[in-house]
Formats: C-alpha cells, structure tokens, sequence
C-alpha cells in the first residue's frame, strides 16, 4: 500500500471538509441527478408532501381540465387548466400542479403565478406511465388547496419519469 | 433534434389594453426521461428543462417547475395582462446549466 498521504494529512483534509461531502459539490450544472429529482412515491405522499395536513378541498366547480378521454401516446398528452380565480392581489390562485396519478413520480409541472398573469391557465404536454387519472391542485392566495381530477385512458404508454 | 435550445414564441399581433392574451412558448429540448433497469431508477445526471421563467416588461409573472414528465420540446401556453407596449420575455433553464431566451414584442392597442 502506498503512503501518498499520512495519517496526519487525511486528518488534516478530514477538518477542511474535503473527504466526504465535500468532494461532490452541488453545482448548478448537475441537478438531473435522482436525488434531485421528485422521489418515487404514491401520488397521496406527494400531496402530504407539498400540502401537508392543509385539508384539500373539492375543486371540481372552480377547476377545468380539458384533456383527451383516450391518449394514444402517453409520450405526449395534451391537457389545458383553467382555474376560475378574479387573479387579483387579494384573491388569485398562487400555484397550480399539475400530478398523474400513476406515474412512479406524481408531480408533472408546478406553476406558481402573479395577479399580472390575469388568469389562472395553463397548457402543455404530459407524459403518462398509464391511465388513470389526473390530478391538478389549484393552492390560493388564502391558502385554500382545491383539487379536481380527470380519468384518461393511455393506449401506449410514456414510459414517464 | 434540429437545432436544441432554440426558442420559438407566439402571441397575438395586437391585444387590447387590459385584456388577457395568451403567449405560447415552446423550447427544442431532449427533456430526458428517467431510465429504468429492473424496475428501477439508473443514477446519472438527466437533462431536462426544470425552470422556466416568464417576465412582462421586466417583471417576473409567471414561473413554472416542469419534471421530467412533461414531453419532449417542452411548450407552455401562459396568460398575460396585457397593459403596456413592451418585450414578453422567456427564459427556459436546464439541468445542465442550459439558459435559452426568447422575447417577443407585445403590442398593445
């Protein structure tokens, strides 16, 4: 075994932080990594997560979701939201997520959004591991969490995150 | 992928003053999905878009967190009050350090 470096000197670099933590710094040109990423869990720890115990109410009076019943390329599914809110300074919807329930990592997109949107929407393209349904949760600016869901059926699968 | 990172932005030609507008704005991006072996995860840096951010005339309005389970080329169709003449910009970011720009010019009638 060779000595390159002594007892003294591992001691010594031990106190600097270089061995261990130190020698993998987060820079912000790795965050792709898995322990960055969302973990693997049940769609019901993903909103314990982000809500905690906040109640999560019944949104489906103030939520659209506009998306196709049967997507045939889970790689890309096309959904709309709306969220019926005056989007004023005292009342708008502060974020909407948008989650599928049978991904292995719920959480598809975060929007967090300002009174200056003027209203409450978003569109894009999802990937879906599976039919099943998906959820958006709408969190106000007085702290109402409101939930609404939409069952879509997936003929091929996206493979999702 | 024809050209990665490239943005493209669309917004009306002219929006009345206080009206709400839509802008859609889309990136040429991989947006790598997690890859399974055995059921589970492979460790490695994914790259994918995982920041975006709108401002109007300076001002942060909207800001979105997408995962990995938002498809290939992202897109993202945002709303905006349109209240003055001025640049609509988006900044899309990457796990890699990617930053890729766009602006387009609202005009307000």
């Amino acid at each position: 075994m060779s000595r390159g470096l002594t007892r003294r000197a591992w001691l010594g670099l031990a106190t600097l932080g270089v061995v261990g933590a130190g020698v993998r710094p987060r820079i912000a040109a790795a965050q792709g990594h898995l322990a960055n990423l969302a973990p693997e869990e049940p769609i019901a720890a993903t909103l314990r997560r982000l809500f905690a115990d906040r109640p999560i109410k019944d949104g489906a009076a103030l939520i659209a979701i506009e998306m196709p019943l049967i997507a045939e390329d889970g790689g890309s599914v096309p959904i709309a939201v709306e969220v019926k809110s005056p989007m004023t300074p005292e009342s708008h919807v502060k974020a909407i997520y948008i989650l599928a329930e049978k991904n292995p990592r719920p959480l598809n997109v975060k929007m967090s959004l300002t009174p200056a949107a003027g209203q409450a929407f978003v569109a894009t393209n999802l990937r879906l591991a599976d039919s099943g349904p998906v959820r958006v949760v709408a969190e106000m600016s007085d702290g109402t969490v409101l939930m609404a869901a939409r069952e879509v059926r997936v003929t091929v699968a996206g493979c999702a995150a | 992928m024809a050209d990665p990172g490239r943005v493209k932005l669309a917004v009306p030609a002219s929006v009345r003053r206080g009206t709400v507008a839509r802008l859609r704005a889309l990136v040429l991006h991989p947006q790598e999905r997690v890859e399974r072996q055995g059921g589970r995860s492979v460790e490695r840096n994914y790259r994918f878009v995982n920041r975006v951010v709108v401002t109007y005339l300076g001002r942060d309005i909207v800001e979105l967190e997408p995962s990995t389970a938002i498809s290939e080329n992202p897109s993202f169709t945002i709303p905006f009050r349109a209240t003055e003449t001025g640049p609509l910009k988006v900044t899309f970011f990457d796990t890699h350090g990617g930053r890729f720009e766009g602006t387009a010019e609202v005009k307000v009638a």
